[in-house]
């Protein structure tokens, strides 16, 4: 992974200081809260229902097992216990105070993190495949790419004041783990006939209230192209992205309302036009940053010999849990680990500081010493011996953080909801905690395959429903929550957006529904068929009669 | 604006904290929902809601207003009943781990 | 009466101009498009690019344009919705200074004002017009003037 040079690390050290004199006017009340907030949102520091809410950016969601550490430290000295990983790979803290942030982030420079662009309208934290430099189906490695946008992107003067939020996914392989094709920019990276990368470039994916699947909006751009072209899309959506409805200021929007080849044309002439003398360096400044990336040592790991199951001893919870949470590594001898974050009743995304404590330890001992966060709110380790394997796993099962339920319906994204959102209308953990403890027990007897199911607590779709197999949205209708379910979406290469199956029902009707769904395509699936291709099967009737008994 | 309902408090977030807190009688800040002053009368709620606000414009708290109450202190909007006592999520799984810790 | 406006410029200096002086200045809305731009809009010694939100980054565009492309050699000052939390961003895009009016000179203070062209972030990862900002691209690879 990527490190820090002094300048990296003082260029994070010197946003914390500027927070913290910001805060302190502040608290002086030399600048009201209405001037202060956009300050504060820039440092990810939110104010929620019951308190402030600091989002810390884990870039394209790989961390090292000393800031793993450190997130845990900064659970127990300045929170409570625990932090929740987000669809974004970050992480949320939901309990700082302001007057302790500015130490949490100085706490966070000193492991080279921050929490710069985790909120406000600019380009927030880029997202990539959780397996990127690991998976066995990788055409290009993501990863140097990610830093080159990060660094590119940190503290831009052009792109602090967008219409709207800006995210960007990028992944390298073929099957799509970043859900690039609902983003405002998916970049998809592949190998040229020179063997030379080259990116494709979606544009106008989203949620929220308009969901979108993304359009190929240019084919084939060169890496040394790659920055212009994305400082020219930029510019034109900011130009002309609209800023008198904040429903509608996302570049989805701009899309739809000035047409594919228009924008295309508009981006094509800001392109020409764009001055290059700033990206002269780019070509330079990716092969630096692949060779201040620490790579794993995959042979001397090799030669270690760790304590291993050599599979004498027959041992079926072990062997569901390889099946369901270990996916293939692109070096002989290793694989990857999941692990789960959807304990059946557990909160989505949460871990307690002992966990992530644990997890920093078992990342050193078991993974070079690396983690990922994944959109699906689970954490990775991404080189792991296979020969080590079991007892990573026993491991795993002392911290209670084994279940095997990867892509299985009780590994639900949820976002923080009411309990916590203050723009929430409903709650979703509890509601993601009934039906997980519901469904786990089918999960077991029956091959489901994988089913997303994803449960957001208001029409902005941070726990991505219009994109899950199953989506549930938590609404608020004349005071009391009410749960509407879409069925058929899909987040991966054939992005799609799921449809609405009918009346919104009660929060203590959605586990017996789901059920009740899950049941009937198990009647009715050809073999080898998803959930979602099913649904476009046999259409929404039969599902709509299923799930309203 | 007026109260729907019988009885109202004041409720806001502490600068520093970002805690809840509730408008005392003595127009203090509170953290606990029972220290709340109990607003029935329409008139004297916005003349107390006058004083919240000067709160905000002393630093001290951000977002005061009022909140309509039932006689067991709870809220009847959910929104505002999960603002007053607090997340109402069980998690058995935390809980479990951290006592065995 | 209030009709004075502060000109603070890059180099630490405040000035004073007339209001009236300040409505005369050539001006372009931040949000105006580029392409739309010819050189007699910008044939002036001193041109002023107006914030029209304080959410809206636009104007900063509009002077890397202004003075990328379009070779504006004169002198470039904000105008508008700037804060001084912003005026870094201002100084990193080329503008030579901000005008201020009186009364939001005085709604932060002069020092605040001051001490915002000594940004605490001093680096930036791109190309860098600011004196007192440094490029870490330029810094790391040296290729550019």
């Amino acid at each position: 992974m990527y490190q820090y040079d002094q300048l990296d690390q003082s260029i994070v050290e010197q946003r914390s200081a500027e927070f913290r004199a910001q805060v302190e006017r502040r608290l002086a009340g030399s600048i009201s809260e209405a001037e202060f907030k956009p300050l504060r949102l820039m440092n990810g520091l939110y104010l929620q229902l019951h308190a402030y809410m600091l989002r810390v950016a884990i870039p394209y969601g790989v961390l090292s097992s000393k800031q793993m550490a450190k997130l845990a430290d900064i659970a127990d000295k300045y929170d409570r216990g625990y932090g929740h990983f987000t669809t974004r790979q970050n992480i949320q803290f939901n309990w700082p105070k302001l007057i302790e942030t500015p130490d949490i982030l100085d706490d966070l420079a000193g492991v080279q993190m921050h929490a710069i662009q985790t909120s406000g309208n600019c380009i927030r934290n880029i997202t990539t495949d959780p397996f990127a430099g690991a998976a066995a189906d990788e055409e290009v490695d993501p990863r140097p790419l990610c830093e080159l946008l990060r660094q590119w992107s940190t503290l831009h003067p052009e792109f602090a004041y967008l219409p709207r939020k800006f995210k960007f996914a990028i992944t390298g392989s073929a099957i799509d783990r970043a859900a690039i094709k609902v983003h405002d920019i998916g970049l998809r990276l592949r190998k040229g006939s020179d063997n030379r990368p080259l990116t494709d470039i979606w544009v106008g994916g989203g949620q929220g209230r308009t969901p979108k699947v993304a359009q190929l909006f240019k084919q084939g751009v060169a890496l040394e192209d790659l920055l212009p072209y994305l400082e020219a899309i930029m510019r034109v959506y900011n130009r002309y992205g609209r800023r008198d409805n904040k429903y509608k200021a996302r570049i989805k929007i701009l899309l739809a309302e000035t047409g594919l080849e228009k924008l295309q044309e508009q981006v094509e002439a800001e392109f020409q036009s764009l001055d290059r003398t700033p990206f002269v360096n780019v070509a330079a400044e990716l092969q630096r940053i692949t060779e201040n990336s620490l790579t794993p040592d995959y042979a001397s790991h090799n030669e270690s010999g760790e304590l291993t199951n050599n599979g004498s001893v027959p041992h079926p919870e072990f062997d569901a849990w390889k099946q369901q949470n270990v996916k293939p590594h692109k070096v002989r001898g290793y694989v990857i680990a999941m692990v789960s974050l959807k304990p059946a009743g557990g909160i989505p995304g949460d871990a307690t500081s002992r966990q992530m404590r644990e997890l920093a330890e078992l990342a050193v001992r078991y993974s070079h010493d690396e983690l990922r966060v994944t959109h699906r709110q689970n954490l990775v380790l991404p080189h792991v011996l296979e020969r080590d394997l079991f007892a990573l796993w026993q491991a795993l099962v002392e911290i209670e953080l084994a279940e095997d339920n990867i892509d299985l319906p009780s590994d639900i994204i949820a976002c923080p909801g009411l309990d916590y959102c203050a723009l929430a209308t409903a709650r979703s953990i509890p509601i993601a905690q009934a039906v997980s403890a519901k469904i786990r027990a089918t999960e077991k007897k029956t091959d489901l395959g994988g089913i997303s199911v994803n449960i957001s607590g208001c029409i902005n779709a941070c726990a991505h429903h219009h994109v899950a197999n199953i989506g549930v949205l938590g609404l608020n209708k004349g005071g009391v929550e009410n749960y509407q379910l879409t069925l058929g979406g899909r987040n991966d290469q054939n992005a799609s957006i799921g449809e609405r199956l009918g009346p919104g029902v009660s929060g203590d009707e959605v586990p017996h529904v789901i059920e009740r769904i899950i049941d009937f395509y198990v009647d009715v699936r050809d073999a080898g068929e998803s959930l979602s291709d099913t649904y476009d099967r046999v259409g929404k009737e039969p599902f709509k009669e299923a799930a309203y008994v | 604006m007026p109260l729907k309902h019988s009885q109202s408090i004041i409720i806001a977030n502490d600068l520093r904290t970002g805690r809840t807190v509730y408008l005392t009688e003595d127009s203090r800040w509170s953290d606990s929902v029972v220290d709340a002053e109990l607003l029935d009368q329409q008139d004297y709620a916005e003349s107390r809601l006058v004083t919240a606000l000067s709160g905000e414009g002393a630093n001290l708290v951000i977002d005061p207003y009022l909140v309509g109450i039932e006689p067991d202190l709870c809220a009847s909007n959910i929104r505002e009943r999960i603002r007053l006592s607090g997340p109402t999520i069980i998690n058995n799984a935390r809980v479990g781990i951290d006592q065995a810790a | 009466m209030s009709d004075v406006v502060r000109l603070l410029k890059a180099d630490g200096t405040v000035g004073e101009i007339d209001a009236k002086a300040v409505a005369m200045f050539a001006s372009l809305e931040g949000e105006t498009d580029p392409a739309t731009l010819s050189v007699s809009d910008i044939d002036a010694d001193i041109l002023l690019i107006e914030f029209t939100g304080a959410a809206d980054g636009r104007g900063f565009s509009l002077a890397k344009a202004v003075l990328g492309k379009m070779a504006y050699q004169g002198k470039l000052y904000a105008v508008g919705c700037i804060n001084p939390d912003q005026l870094s961003m201002a100084l990193q895009t080329g503008f030579d200074g901000v005008l201020v009016p009186a009364e939001r000179w005085a709604d932060y203070g002069a020092e605040v004002w001051k001490a915002a062209l000594s940004p605490i972030v001093k680096l930036s990862y791109a190309s860098t017009r600011s004196q007192g900002l440094q490029s870490i691209w330029q810094l790391r690879h040296g290729t550019q003037s």
